[in-house]
C-alpha cells in the first residue's frame, strides 16, 4: 500500500463525507421535507474506495445507494442537494428524483430502477473507450438481487466475449428489499459466476475501505494494460431498510448488530488511529467542519423553490 | 414535452450528381448504410451475425472487411445487451446502429428500449443517438415469430421516434436522418419489401426530414392514410379504382405529421387509415382519433379503419395473404366512404 498520510486522510473525509450527508437527510426526511430516502449507510467504503482508485475518466454507473460516488467525484454540493431534494437548480429539472441523474462533466452515468439495465450501457462506454484506445474503463455497481435478471448475464457474457474494460461491483449487501441472500442465489458466492463467463473473480470486504481502494486500484491498473471484464463482489450488508418506509423487521435483530460492529467508517477511523495518522479530536474536527459544509449548502438549498410551485407561479 | 426530443434542426443534404438507378429496397438499405460509415466515422453496427456473414438479410455483407471490426461487429444471441451497449456508445460518442435479427426479437430488448434510451434525454439531458433497424412484417410465411408488426407497442412510448418507410427512396434518405438524429430511432424494413420493391435512387447520400408524410396521390374523394407495406396495397388498388383517392404515406410515426393528415382529411371529407398492424390499439386508433378531433365538422362519413385481424400471424401463405392481411376489404371499405 502506497498511500500517503496526506492521502489517507483525504480519504477519510470522503468516507465520512456521504454517511454526514445521510444522516442529515434522514432527519429532513422524518421532517417532511424529503420525499424519499433510499440508505448506503454502512457500504460507503464500497462507493468512495472504487472511486476514489479509479481515474476521474474513467466511467462510473452508480446506484442508488452509491451518494458516495457522486461525493468522491466532488459533485457540486449545492447542485447534488437541489437534485435529492427535488429543488429548483438540480441535475433533472424535477423529471426524476434523487440519484436517478447523470453527469457527463464527471464521467458519471444515471441509472434507472431497472436494476441491472445499467451493465449492458456500461459495455458500450468500455468499448468506446476500447475502439478510441483511451485506456479509461467502466465501472458499474449492481446489488446481490440485480444478478439475478437477464441483464446481468447478458452484460457479463457480452463483455467477456469482447474482452471488454468494465469493472463490474457487486454490492452483496444480503438483501434484496426484502428477499435475503438465500432466497436470492443458490451457489455459495455470487463471484462464483465468474467461473462461467471466462472472467476474472474476486471477493473484497466491502466494510474496509481499504481492501476495496487496493482491489479497484489493482484490477483497474491490470486491464486499462489489457482490457477485460473483472467481477468483483463486495461483502458488506445493509443496515437499514430497502428504503426507510420499508423498515427492517424482517432481518433479524443480530444480524444487523453483528454488522454494525463492521462500520466501514469505525474501522478506517482504528486504523487511522492506531497508525497516529489522525487523533480522535482531528476526527471530531473534520466531522465539525463536514457539518458545517453540508448546514451552509442545505440552507441555501432548503430555501429554493420546488420545481411544481415555480411552474405553479410561472 | 419540449424535453422528450432533444431538437435538432433538420439540414437538408442534396445529391451533388445527377447519378441514379434503379434499386431493391434490401440494397437502398445497405447503400444508405454503407455510404454513411465511409463518411461518418463516428457511426458503428453492431448485431447478431452482421460481420462475416454480412447479416441474415445481407445488408452489410463486405462491410467488416471495408470498415473492421471494431466498426460493424458481432453480438452474441443479446437484444437487451446490445442495445443497452448502444447507449453506452451514443454516451461515449458515438453513433451505433443496431441491426435487430428480426423485428418480433425486440421484445427482448424492450425495457432497454423504453426504460433506457426512451427516458435519458428527457431525465438528464443527455443525448441518445441510437438507431435500430427493425426488419419487419408479414406476408413472407414467416409465422408468429418472423412476421410482426411491433410499432404501435413503442408508439404509445414517449421519447422514441419511429420511422417506417415504404420504398427505397424514402429508405434511404430516411434512414440517413435516423443516424443523424440525437434521439433514439426505431427504424422498421419491411421484409416483404426488401426485394420486391424497386425505385429510382440517387446514386449520392440525401436525407428526409423525419416526421414529414408524403402525398403519394393526389385526390378528392377520400384520402387513405397508410405505411410500409399497407403503401403497396393500396397502389394495387387504384389500379383497378376509378375513384379520385388521395394517399397518405406516413413514412415517420413518430414524430407524426398531424397537420398534412388533418390539411388533407379536410380537402377530401373521408378517411380510411389502412396498416398491417392488427387493428385493436394499433397506429390507426390514434389516427383516427386525430381526425375526429379535429376534423368532426368536414367529414362526411365515419372514420375508417382497416388493418390485419386480431390474431398472432399466422403461417401459411392463403391464410396470411387472405384472411389476416385486410387487403381484400379495401374495395368495399371504399365503396362504403364514399357512398355514405
Amino acid at each position: 500500500m502506497s498511500l500517503s498520510n496526506s492521502e489517507l486522510k483525504k480519504i477519510f473525509y470522503h468516507l465520512k463525507l456521504p454517511r454526514n450527508i445521510e444522516e442529515k437527510m434522514l432527519l429532513l426526511l422524518r421532517q417532511g421535507k424529503l420525499s424519499k430516502w433510499f440508505s448506503g449507510i454502512g457500504q460507503e467504503a464500497i462507493a468512495v474506495g472504487a472511486t476514489y482508485a479509479l481515474k476521474k475518466d474513467d466511467f462510473i454507473l452508480p446506484m442508488h445507494r452509491n451518494l458516495g460516488v457522486f461525493t468522491t467525484r466532488e459533485l457540486d454540493l449545492e447542485k447534488l442537494f437541489s437534485q435529492l431534494m427535488g429543488k429548483e437548480g438540480g441535475y433533472t429539472k424535477g423529471r426524476d428524483r434523487t440519484f436517478h441523474f447523470g453527469d457527463m462533466q464527471n464521467n458519471i452515468i444515471g441509472m434507472i430502477s431497472h436494476l441491472a439495465a445499467m451493465l449492458p450501457v456500461a459495455n458500450g462506454l468500455a468499448l468506446s473507450s476500447k475502439i478510441k484506445k483511451q485506456n479509461n474503463i467502466a465501472v458499474s455497481f449492481v446489488g446481490d438481487g440485480s444478478t439475478s435478471e437477464g441483464d446481468f448475464h447478458e452484460a457479463l457474457n457480452l463483455a467477456a466475449v469482447w474482452e471488454l474494460p468494465v469493472i463490474f461491483i457487486i454490492e452483496n449487501n444480503g438483501y434484496g428489499l426484502s428477499t435475503p441472500n438465500k432466497e436470492q442465489f443458490k451457489c455459495n458466492d455470487l463471484v462464483d459466476k465468474a467461473k462461467g463467463y471466462g472472467i476474472i473473480g474476486d471477493i473484497v470486504n466491502g466494510n474496509d475501505i481499504l481492501d476495496v481502494y487496493n482491489m479497484i486500484k489493482k484490477y483497474s491498473s491490470l486491464i486499462r494494460k489489457k482490457p477485460q471484464p473483472v467481477l468483483i463482489e463486495a461483502k458488506t450488508f445493509r443496515i437499514r431498510g430497502h428504503e426507510e418506509a420499508s423498515g427492517v423487521k424482517y432481518v433479524p435483530k443480530k444480524l444487523i448488530d453483528k454488522w454494525k460492529k463492521e462500520d466501514p467508517i469505525m474501522k478506517f477511523e482504528k486504523v487511522l488511529l492506531n497508525k497516529k495518522i489522525i487523533t480522535k479530536k482531528s476526527i471530531s474536527k473534520i466531522n465539525d467542519e463536514i457539518n458545517k459544509k453540508i448546514d451552509v449548502v442545505l440552507d441555501k438549498v432548503i430555501n429554493k423553490i420546488s420545481h411544481t410551485l415555480q411552474r405553479k407561479m410561472n | 414535452m419540449k424535453d422528450v426530443f432533444l431538437d435538432k434542426k433538420f439540414e437538408k443534404i442534396s445529391t451533388s450528381s445527377n447519378n441514379k438507378k434503379e434499386l431493391r429496397f434490401v440494397d437502398s438499405i445497405k447503400n444508405s448504410l454503407y455510404l454513411k460509415m465511409k463518411k461518418d466515422k463516428k457511426v458503428l453496427l453492431i448485431g447478431q451475425d452482421i460481420a462475416e456473414y454480412g447479416g441474415v438479410f445481407k445488408v452489410t455483407e463486405g462491410f467488416l472487411k471495408e470498415f473492421g471490426r471494431d466498426r460493424v461487429r458481432n453480438t452474441p444471441i443479446v437484444e437487451s445487451g446490445a442495445i443497452g451497449t448502444a447507449l453506452g456508445l451514443s454516451l461515449g460518442g458515438y453513433k451505433p446502429v443496431v441491426e435487430l435479427q428480426f423485428a418480433d426479437f425486440v421484445s427482448n430488448g424492450f425495457n432497454q428500449i423504453v426504460n433506457n434510451l426512451a427516458k435519458t434525454y428527457y431525465r438528464w439531458g443527455q443525448s441518445v443517438n441510437v438507431t435500430l433497424r427493425l426488419p419487419t412484417g408479414a406476408g413472407i410465411g414467416g409465422g408468429p415469430f418472423h412476421s410482426q408488426s411491433n410499432e404501435s407497442t413503442f408508439f404509445h412510448i414517449p421519447g422514441i421516434k419511429i420511422v417506417y418507410p415504404s420504398n427505397p427512396y424514402d429508405a434511404k434518405g430516411l434512414l440517413l436522418s435516423s443516424i443523424d438524429d440525437p434521439n433514439p430511432v426505431m427504424f422498421f424494413e419491411h421484409k416483404a419489401l426488401y426485394r420486391s420493391s424497386r425505385s429510382i435512387v440517387p446514386d449520392d447520400m440525401y436525407n428526409i426530414e423525419l416526421g414529414k408524410l408524403k402525398v403519394l396521390e393526389e385526390g378528392t374523394d377520400l384520402t387513405v392514410v397508410c405505411y410500409g407495406l399497407a403503401v403497396n396495397w393500396i397502389k394495387e388498388y387504384l389500379n383497378k379504382s376509378n375513384y379520385s383517392i388521395e394517399v397518405i404515406d406516413l413514412r415517420t410515426l413518430v414524430p407524426l405529421d398531424k397537420e398534412g393528415i388533418i390539411n388533407s382529411i379536410k380537402k377530401t371529407n373521408r378517411a380510411l387509415i389502412l396498416h398491417e398492424d392488427n387493428l385493436t390499439g394499433g397506429i390507426g386508433a390514434e389516427i383516427s382519433s386525430i381526425i375526429s378531433e379535429n376534423c368532426f365538422e368536414y367529414l362526411d362519413a365515419p372514420v375508417m379503419r382497416l388493418a390485419s385481424i386480431d390474431t398472432p400471424v399466422p403461417f401459411t401463405d392463403d391464410i396470411e395473404q387472405d384472411i389476416y392481411f385486410p387487403k381484400s376489404k379495401i374495395s368495399d371499405a371504399v365503396e362504403y366512404l364514399i357512398n355514405y
